[in-house]
Formats: C-alpha cells, structure tokens, sequence
C-alpha cells in the first residue's frame, strides 16, 4: 500500500502513456519523442533549478524573466564568439540569482513578494534592451548544431537536459550541501541551531537557480529561430506545475530531481497529448490551470499523509 | 525637541513624498497644478484604488491574493457577454462571478488549509485561462453604449468613479475601526492562535476577508469594463503586485496585523503620481515597467527591515 503512495505519479504516468499510445498512433513514434524532448528540454532544466529552491522552502517567480535576460545577453554576445556569449548567460543569471538570494536569505524580505519585484526588474531590463522587439536568436553557427544536431542519434538538448538533472540530483542527494539544504527546508531553526549556516544555503538555492536559468537561456536561443522577451515568460507556471506535479513538497524540505523527472515526463505527455489531439490553445491553457490546482492539492495532501 | 521633529516628520513621510512628488509635477508642466488635474488624477486611481482597499483588509488579516487581476479581467468579461440580459442583470452577474471567486479562494484556504499563495496564484491562473476561454482570445466589445455611464458620468463636474472611491474608503475605513468585523482583522493578522483561543471564528472571518478583496477587485472591475467597454482576459496582469505594493508602502505590514486605510489611500496617491511623472517626463513604457518592479522591492525591503528593527525594540525592552 505505501509503495502504492509513494509511486503514485509513476503510475499515473504510465496510465497515461498508454492512454496516449491507444488515442495517437504518432504519440510513441520516435519522431515525436525527440521533438517532446527539444520542446521540454527547457522546462526540465528551469525546474531542476526550482526543485532546489522549492527544497529550501522558497519559489522563484522570477525565473523565467531571468531566462529572458540571459537570452538577450547570449543573443547581443554572439558576435564575439559563442565562448564569450555563453559566459555572458551564465554570470548574468548568477548575478540575477545572487540579488533574488540576498533580499531574501540576509535582508530576510519575503520571498514571493521578492521574486515579484525581481520579476518585474529583469523583464523591465530585457525589454530595453530589446526595445520589445523580436530578436533572431543564433547568428552564431555553433548554436544551431547545439539546437539541431544529434547525439548517438538523441538529441544534443536531451543530453543536456539529462546532465543538469543527473549533476543536480547529486548535489542533492549526495553532496553534504544537498543534505543541509533538505535540513533549512523543513525546520530552519533547528538547522540553524545545529550549527548549519542557512541564510548561505538559501543565498546558495537562489544562485544555482540563477546559474541553471543562464544554462537554460543557452538552450533556448539555441532551438528558436527567433525570440522575444515575451517567449521566456510562459515557462514559470510550466515549471511551478512540474516541479509540484513531481511530489516536491511546497512546505520545503521534501522531493528531488527524480520526483521532478517524472512531473516533467506527465507534464510532457499531457502537453503533447493535447496537441496531438488538436485541441485548441486557450482550453490548453486551461486545462495546464487545473493540472497545477490538481498538483496542489496531491501536494497537500501528501503533506497530510506525511503529518500522520 | 530634535526627536519630536524626527517623529513628527516619519509619522508624516507619506505626505511629505506626496507633497514632494506634487511640487516636482507643479514645476515640471505649468498646466499640472489645477482642480482639473486632480479629479483626473483621482478618477485614474479609481481602480487600483478600490482594489486597493480589498487588498488591505485582507493583509490586516495576514493573507493575501495574487488572483485580482484576474478577477478584474473575468468580470468584465461576463459583464460583457451577459448585456443581452440587460445593463443590470449583467453588472449584478460580473460582480457575482468575481465575488465567486473570493469565495472559491477563501473556502481553499479556509477547509483546504492549503497556503493562500499558491490557492490564489492557481486561481490567478485558471481564471485568466477560463477568460481566454470564453473570448477565444480576443477581446470582446459591449453593446450597451449606455453602460458607459458608469464611469463617464460627471456630476457636479467630477467623475462617478471618484464618488466610488470615497465611498469604499468610507465604509472601509468605519468597518475597520468600529466594527466586530475590522476588529477581528487586526486580531487574526496578529496572532491566529490567541484569536481562535479567545473565541474568535478565525475561519469564517478569515473567509470573509478573502470575499471582501474580491467584491472590491470585481467592483474595479466594473469600473475598468464601462470605462473601455471592452472585456480583455488580458487586462490586470500586473495589477496585484502594483497594489500590493500601494497598501505596504501605505503602512500595512506584509505578516499581518497592522495597517491603516487612510495610509493605503496614500500609498495608492503616490504611486499614482509616479506614474503621471514618468508620463509629465515621457520615460520610455519600458523604463516604467523596471522603475515599477524597482518600486516595489524597494517598499518590501524598507517593509521588512522596519519590521525587524521593531521586532530588536520589543526584543530589547521586553
């Protein structure tokens, strides 16, 4: 019975799949599994990065607006060399990610409201630096193979994604940060009182999120032809959906990048499921509303479970 | 003496940037300082304004919604598409729908227990997603020209939308000071546990507060909708944060318990004239939008510190 609670979103997943398979012939063709794979590989990478900081108790709503601003970096860079362009991305998301970590870890100013503002800031940033219009995306060559080529016949975005999430699920599970950070999500005073740094943790959470939305960013440019500020914005309640859909608890303290492997793969299947099935853009929309209320209420209810 | 003057000039540090902002405005284009200028001013506010005070009674409480923009976006949608019933049928059913989902939120968080951040952000989202819905995205356009009056309407030379605002403010403000209802906001927001032990119905209180915001959101609503005559599931996607904002800087304190009407009017005034003097000065939309966010960090950073450094005080002399 507990394996049963445990796996529950495994098992819903593969209800799914096979659902899918019988409703589109085309849904387990390998033609349309690499295409979910270049699709999602940006949601995966932006939700390894929320998984921590989820962990730590927290949420970046500003995630995707820093996904923006590294794109527009990478993009204005590429003129200088892919070598150049890349770092640009890299560092601002840092440094987006280290200013989300101060307010929040050392002047303690609530977090949601925090990421709001922040989000608010970088979009502001990227739009003047756009001027709010669309950019091509990968005048540098080496981007196109990043987006394009295969790898042993996957493609390069899905090796990608599957390194963050191997690199970031042993930073949780196995490095002693990880295990620290588990510690300030579910109870920070006892964390701190047992001599673990936790305004550094979280300052930590915040800039490795920052990091990895950088990464993301390179992803991104590197798979559209073309892109716009706008682009970026979608992502955050894609990503929140995952993240929570996977099992990591929203009270902190609980999930991993396995759990969120598997809210990618159902998010993943239910997207390309709908389209597949042709249904319209606005009841998608919809419908991605009530797969996050859904994923709330299984996380609360796990919480419940977990209480006794 | 010095102290009283260092006193007298924090309690009054609204007024002094209002002030402030109104001379900069007054220098800056010779036409601002006029009657004119401020029942437009005040009739621009009208919305974030009403919303505003919702929002403050919810904060007072220790809650909050995220989910107003898109109450105000679905309730002039349904107002919109329910004018073939007539002019009040549909403004009844627009203020009903918004309310609604007050409630809806009020009842998660109440009997669901869930955190009223996530219960408000999913409804923000599904909400707005049902509003693309139904218009298909596309903005849909009233046909009872008439509907306008509600917003257009000037007796005595000022527009209806600021009677509404001081009547909000009115009744908010009584509510809040001389009410069993007002007085159990500020008790819940400053500690739930002695309130519920004091004998308090924090639930059912809690759950009112959460309808108030949203009847408040949906009113704007309304306003907004005569206003363009227009339903767009898109209106109102910034608007939360942007009076969030306005009722902290006004004094309300985001942990609850704490926070005047008089302040959140403003907070809302101020935030208000920003916006004329970036127009005034013509900064870029672009530029706004970062002036904006950095607004707001600013308010909840000075919001947090405040609070901590009251936190030191009571800490050092209890």
């Amino acid at each position: 019975m507990n394996i049963f609670y445990e796996q529950t979103m495994l098992i819903i997943l593969i209800l799914l799949i096979i659902v899918m398979s019988i409703a589109s012939r085309d849904f387990l063709s390998f033609g349309n599994l690499f295409n979910v794979m270049r699709q999602f590989s940006v949601h995966g990478i932006l939700a390894c990065g929320m998984t921590i900081v989820v962990i730590g108790k927290g949420m970046d709503l500003s995630a995707a607006s820093i996904l923006a601003l590294c794109a527009v970096a990478n993009v204005l860079l590429q003129p200088y060399g892919y070598a150049v362009s890349i770092a640009a991305s890299l560092a601002v998301g840092a440094a987006c990610g280290l200013l989300n970590g101060y307010l929040i870890a050392r002047v303690k100013a609530n977090f949601i409201i925090v990421t709001l503002g922040t989000q608010i800031v970088f979009t502001g940033i990227a739009l003047i630096i756009t001027r709010g219009l669309n950019m091509r995306s990968r005048p540098e060559p080496a981007f196109h193979w990043l987006g394009e080529a295969n790898i042993l016949g996957i493609p390069v975005l899905g090796w990608f994604l599957v390194l963050i999430m191997v690199v970031s699920g042993i930073l949780l599970a196995r490095s002693i940060a990880g295990r620290r950070l588990y510690a300030v999500g579910l109870n920070d005073r006892a964390a701190r009182a047992s001599g673990i740094n936790d305004a550094r943790i979280v300052l930590m959470c915040y800039v490795i999120n920052g990091l990895i939305c950088g990464i993301a960013s390179v992803l991104l440019t590197s798979r559209l032809p073309r892109i716009r500020v706008g682009t970026a914005s979608d992502y955050l309640f894609d990503v929140i959906t995952i993240v929570v859909l996977g099992g990591t608890a929203l009270s902190g303290g609980v999930g991993g990048i396995y759990r969120t492997a598997i809210g990618l793969l159902i998010f993943a299947s239910i997207n390309n499921g709908m389209a597949l099935l042709h249904i319209p853009f606005e009841y998608q929309q919809l419908v991605k509303g009530i797969i996050l209320i859904l994923a709330v209420l299984y996380d609360e209810f796990n919480r419940r479970r977990r209480l006794g | 003496m010095k102290r009283n003057v260092a006193r007298l000039i924090a309690d009054r540090k609204l007024l002094i940037i209002i002030v402030v902002l109104l001379v900069i405005l007054s220098v800056a284009d010779r036409n601002f300082f006029t009657p004119r200028t401020f029942v437009r001013l005040l009739d621009h506010i009208s919305i974030n304004g009403v919303m505003a005070a919702g929002m403050t009674i919810l904060l007072i409480s220790g809650s909050f919604d995220l989910s107003i923009g898109s109450v105000m976006a679905v309730t002039g949608i349904i107002i919109v598409l329910t004018q073939q019933f007539g002019m009040l049928a549909s403004v009844l059913l627009g203020l009903a729908a918004g309310t609604a989902v007050g409630a809806l939120n009020g009842v998660l968080v109440v009997k669901g227990k869930i955190n009223a951040f996530i219960v408000t952000l999913g409804s923000m989202i599904i909400f707005r997603g049902l509003g693309l819905a139904i218009t298909n995205s596309h903005p849909v356009k009233g046909r009872i020209a008439a509907f306008q009056v509600f917003s257009q309407a000037s007796p005595l030379g000022i527009p209806l939308p600021v009677f509404y605002l001081v009547a909000v403010y009115a009744v908010v403000w009584y509510v809040l000071r001389y009410t069993k209802l007002g007085r159990n906001d500020f008790a819940i927001g400053g500690n739930t546990v002695s309130s519920r032990l004091a004998g308090i119905r924090v639930d059912l209180y809690t759950f009112l507060y959460f309808v108030a915001c949203s009847f408040m959101a949906a009113l704007a609503g309304v306003i907004l909708t005569s206003r363009v005559n227009t339903g767009s599931a898109v209106f109102g996607d910034q608007t939360p944060m942007l009076v969030i904002a306005a009722a902290v800087l006004g004094g309300t304190s985001l942990f609850g318990g704490k926070g005047t009407i008089i302040g959140t009017i403003q907070g809302v005034l101020i935030l208000g004239l920003i916006e004329k003097a970036m127009v005034i000065f013509n900064v870029d939309t672009n530029y706004q939008i970062l002036l904006r966010g950095m607004i707001i960090i600013a308010v909840i950073v000075t919001d947090t510190l405040t609070a901590r450094r009251r936190e030191g005080a009571v800490a050092a002399t209890g």
